[in-house]
C-alpha cells in the first residue's frame, strides 16, 4: 500500500476518534444560531457541519499548526465550516441573516499569537479533585438538561463557547484561548461565570419546582 | 449558609495561583468536613458533565459512513505518492510476470523544461518503447500501460503541480498500479519496459538522501515528523494534559509549585522521547532535528536515547505557531546545511588520501577501483557525464567508448552514453556511500579529479 493511502488511513483513524463529539458540538451550536434566528430550523444539519469540516481538515492535515493538539484543531475545524455555511446560507436573498458575534474567525490558525505569550492556568478541577471526598450523586433529568440548554443559549457567545469548549468538550485551556483569541485567564473566567449562571438558574429551577 | 462556607465557594471559582497555600488548605480541609460545599463542587462539576452526557446522541451510523466513504473519494492535498525508504523497498518487491510495468523517470528542472515541454519528451520516449516493443511482451497490456501515461500527460496531469526537480512514474493498470513521485533532483529521462518497476535510479537517490527525523517540542505537545527526498509526514503527535501551568506570580510557594510543574514537564519529555524511540527504531534515520524553543529542545535532549541522541544534527529555534510547511522548509535547510559540510569534509578526505594510494580520481581510475569491488565512497559532481562501454557479461565498465572487448571475459561490449550513471549503480552494490557533490566542493571535484572520485577501502 502506497504511502498516500496510509496517510489517508492515518487521518481516517484521527478523526473516527472524534466523528461523535463533534456532531454533538455541531448540533448544539447550530440550536443556537436557529435560537438566534440566524438559520432556520432544519436548515443545516450536524452531519453538513462535520463533512464541511472533516473535507476541509483533509484539505488542510498538513497545515495544521504545531501548537494546537489536532482534537482542538478539529473543532476549529467545525468552528470554521459553520461560519462558512452559515456564509452561503445568508447570501441566498430570501433569508435575512445576523451573523454578529456567533461566527468564528476564519482564519484562526493564521492568526499569530507571539504577541502576547500566556501563562498556562491550573485551575480547582487539577487541585481538588483527588483531596475531596465523593459527594452525594447529583443526577440530572431530562427536563434540567433542557433548562440547562435553554440557560446556555442566552449567555454572551464568548462565554457560552468558553464554558461548552473548556468545560463541556474538556479542550485544554491554552487551546481553547487560542481558539477564540482571548487569554486562558479569560477563557477560564468566562467558562466559570458561565458555569455559575448555570447552577443559578438551576437552583432556582429545582427551588421552583419544591416550593 | 455561614460566612465560612460563602468564603470558600468564592474562592473555589478563582485559580489556585490567586490563592495562599494556607487558603488551598482551608478550602481542601473545609470541602472534608462540609457536605453542603461537597454538594455545591459536585454541582458545578456535574453541569458540563451532564451537557457532555446530553450531546452525545447517537448519530447516525450511515452519515458516519457517507462521510467517511466521500473522504476517500476525496484527492488529498499532494496529487503524488511521497516516497520514503519503506516504498522504494516495496516497489523493489513488486513482480509483475503477465502484465509489463512502465517506469518512468523525468527531468522536470525548470532549465530542462524550458528546453522541450514535458509532454513532448514523454511522448518521444513512448514512441520510441513502441517501436522497440518485442514480443516477449503481452502487447495488449503494454500498449494500456504506454496509453495511461501518455493520457496523463497529455491530459496536462503534471502540470498543476510543479514541484520538484525530477519525476519517477509507474504505470501497469493490469496490477492496479499508478505511483507518481516527485524528486528532490533531476533525473535523466528514461522509460523502461519490464517486469518489475525500474527502482536503480530511486535506489541511487535514497542513498544520497538520507532520511531524517525532526521533532517538535514544547511543555505540552511534542510531534514527529520524517523527511526524506524533500517531502515531510507527520507520524506521532503526544500532548500531554497533565502539565499544570506557570505562574509569574510570586509567593513563598512559588519554588515548589515550580519543581512540581518542572517534574511534570519531565514526565512530559520521557513520553515524547519514548514515541520517538518507538517511532524512528521502526522507520530508521540517520539524522536527527530538535526543533522548538531552545531552552526546551537542550531540555528534552537529555531525555533521548543514546541511539536518537547521537544522530541529533541541530537544533533550530521554531515558534510553535509554526505550521507543518514551516517545518518542511527548515528540514531543507538543515538537510542543505548538513550536506554542504558533509561534502567538505568528505572531499578533503579523498585528497588527503590520495598520496597514500587510499583514493582515486578520474573516471578511469574510479571505474577501475569499482571493477576491483576497492571502493568505499564515490564521489560524483552533479552533472557529470561521459560515455563509455559496457561489458554485457561481466558488467566491466570502462570509459573508452570505443573499446570493443572486454578486458575481464573477452565479450564484446556495449556502448554506454553515459558511463558515470553506471558507475553509480555498481557503487550502490558496493560502496558505503555515494556522494552526489552539488554544492562550493563541485567545481573543486571537477577542477582537480575531473568529476569524479573514490576512497577506497584498501
Amino acid at each position: 500500500m502506497g504511502p498516500r493511502r496510509e496517510e489517508r488511513k492515518r487521518f481516517r483513524r484521527f478523526i473516527e476518534d472524534y466523528l461523535d463529539e463533534l456532531y454533538a458540538y455541531a448540533d448544539r451550536e447550530l440550536d443556537y444560531l436557529v435560537a438566534l434566528g440566524v438559520l432556520p430550523e432544519g436548515a443545516l444539519s450536524p452531519q453538513d457541519v462535520v463533512d464541511q469540516a472533516v473535507l476541509e481538515a483533509w484539505e488542510r492535515w498538513h497545515e495544521r499548526p504545531l501548537h494546537l493538539s489536532g482534537r482542538t484543531w478539529l473543532y476549529g475545524a467545525v468552528r470554521r465550516a459553520l461560519a462558512k455555511l452559515a456564509r452561503q446560507y445568508a447570501r441566498e436573498p430570501e433569508h435575512i441573516v445576523s451573523l454578529e458575534a456567533v461566527v468564528p474567525d476564519s482564519d484562526v490558525d493564521e492568526q499569530f499569537w507571539v504577541y502576547w505569550e500566556p501563562d498556562q492556568v491550573e485551575t480547582w478541577e487539577d487541585v481538588v479533585a483527588s483531596e475531596v471526598p465523593a459527594a452525594e450523586e447529583v443526577v440530572l433529568n431530562d427536563m434540567e438538561i433542557a433548562l440547562l440548554e435553554e440557560t446556555l443559549k442566552q449567555l454572551s457567545p464568548f462565554q457560552r463557547e468558553a464554558f461548552q469548549l473548556y468545560l463541556v468538550h474538556d479542550l485544554p485551556l491554552l487551546e481553547v484561548a487560542r481558539l477564540l483569541h482571548a487569554s486562558p485567564q479569560a477563557v477560564r473566567k468566562a467558562a466559570e461565570e458561565a458555569r455559575l449562571r448555570l447552577h443559578h438558574a438551576l437552583q432556582t429551577f429545582r427551588q421552583g419546582g419544591a416550593s | 449558609m455561614n460566612p465560612l462556607c460563602k468564603q470558600v465557594r468564592a474562592w473555589l471559582v478563582m485559580e489556585p495561583s490567586e490563592l495562599t497555600d494556607a487558603q488551598q488548605q482551608q478550602i481542601t480541609a473545609h470541602l472534608t468536613t462540609c457536605a453542603a460545599c461537597r454538594r455545591y463542587l459536585n454541582e458545578l462539576r456535574q453541569i458540563p458533565a451532564a451537557l457532555a452526557a446530553a450531546g452525545r446522541k447517537r448519530h447516525n451510523q450511515e452519515a458516519r459512513q457517507r462521510l467517511l466513504e466521500r473522504l476517500e473519494a476525496v484527492e488529498g492535498v499532494r496529487h503524488y505518492d511521497l516516497l520514503s525508504p519503506e516504498v522504494i523497498r516495496w516497489l523493489a518487491s513488486l513482480r509483475s510476470p503477465d502484465a509489463p510495468v512502465v517506469s518512468l523517470y523525468l527531468d522536470i528542472s525548470p532549465r530542462r523544461v524550458n528546453e522541450a515541454p514535458v509532454h513532448v519528451r514523454v511522448r518521444r520516449l513512448i514512441d520510441e518503447a513502441r517501436q522497440q516493443m518485442g514480443n516477449e511482451v503481452d502487447a495488449r497490456l503494454l500498449e494500456q500501460a504506454l496509453a495511461s501515461v501518455e493520457h496523463f500527460f497529455q491530459g496536462g496531469g503534471d502540470e498543476g503541480a510543479r514541484m520538484g526537480q525530477g519525476l519517477a512514474l509507474f504505470s501497469a493498470p493490469a496490477i492496479d498500479l499508478w505511483r507518481l513521485y516527485r524528486l528532490p533532483v533531476p533525473v535523466r529521462d528514461r522509460l523502461v519496459i519490464g517486469d518489475r518497476p525500474e527502482v536503480r535510479p530511486l535506489v541511487r537517490l535514497a542513498e544520497e538522501f538520507e532520511p531524517m527525523g525532526i521533532i517538535f517540542v514544547d511543555r505540552v505537545h511534542g510531534r514527529l515528523f520524517r523527511f526524506f527526498m524533500g517531502e515531510i509526514e507527520e507520524w506521532a503527535e503526544q500532548r500531554s494534559t497533565d502539565v499544570p501551568g506557570w505562574h509569574k506570580q510570586g509567593g513563598w510557594s512559588q519554588a515548589r509549585y515550580q519543581r512540581h510543574i518542572e517534574a511534570h514537564i519531565e514526565q512530559h519529555f520521557k513520553r515524547v522521547a519514548e514515541d520517538a524511540r518507538a517511532f524512528f527504531s521502526e522507520n530508521p534515520i540517520t539524522r536527527l532535528v530538535l526543533a522548538g524553543h531552545p531552552e526546551n529542545t537542550k531540555w528534552f535532549e537529555r531525555f533521548l536515547p543514546p541511539e536518537l541522541h547521537q544522530k541529533v544534527v541541530a537544533h533550530e529555534p521554531l515558534e510553535h505557531t509554526a505550521s507543518l510547511h514551516d517545518v518542511l522548509e527548515l528540514a531543507k535547510n538543515v538537510e542543505q546545511e548538513v550536506e554542504r559540510q558533509v561534502e567538505a569534509e568528505r572531499l578533503e578526505s579523498l585528497f588527503n588520501a590520495l598520496p597514500q594510494g587510499k583514493g582515486v580520481t578520474g573516471l578511469g581510475n574510479t571505474l577501475r577501483a569499482l571493477a576491483e569491488q576497492r571502493v568505499r565512497l564515490l564521489l560524483v559532481a552533479e552533472g557529470v557525464q561521459a560515455p563509455g562501454a559496457e561489458c554485457p557479461n561481466c558488467g566491466w565498465l570502462t570509459d573508452e567508448a570505443s573499446a570493443e572487448a572486454c578486458a575481464l571475459c573477452g565479450a564484446t561490449m556495449v556502448r554506454a552514453d553515459d558511463v558515470v550513471e553506471l558507475a553509480i549503480e555498481r557503487a550502490v552494490q558496493q560502496a558505503d556511500d555515494i556522494d552526489v557533490i552539488r554544492g562550493e566542493g563541485r567545481d573543486r571535484l571537477v577542477r582537480e579529479a575531473r568529476g569524479i572520485g573514490a576512497l577506497l577501502r584498501y
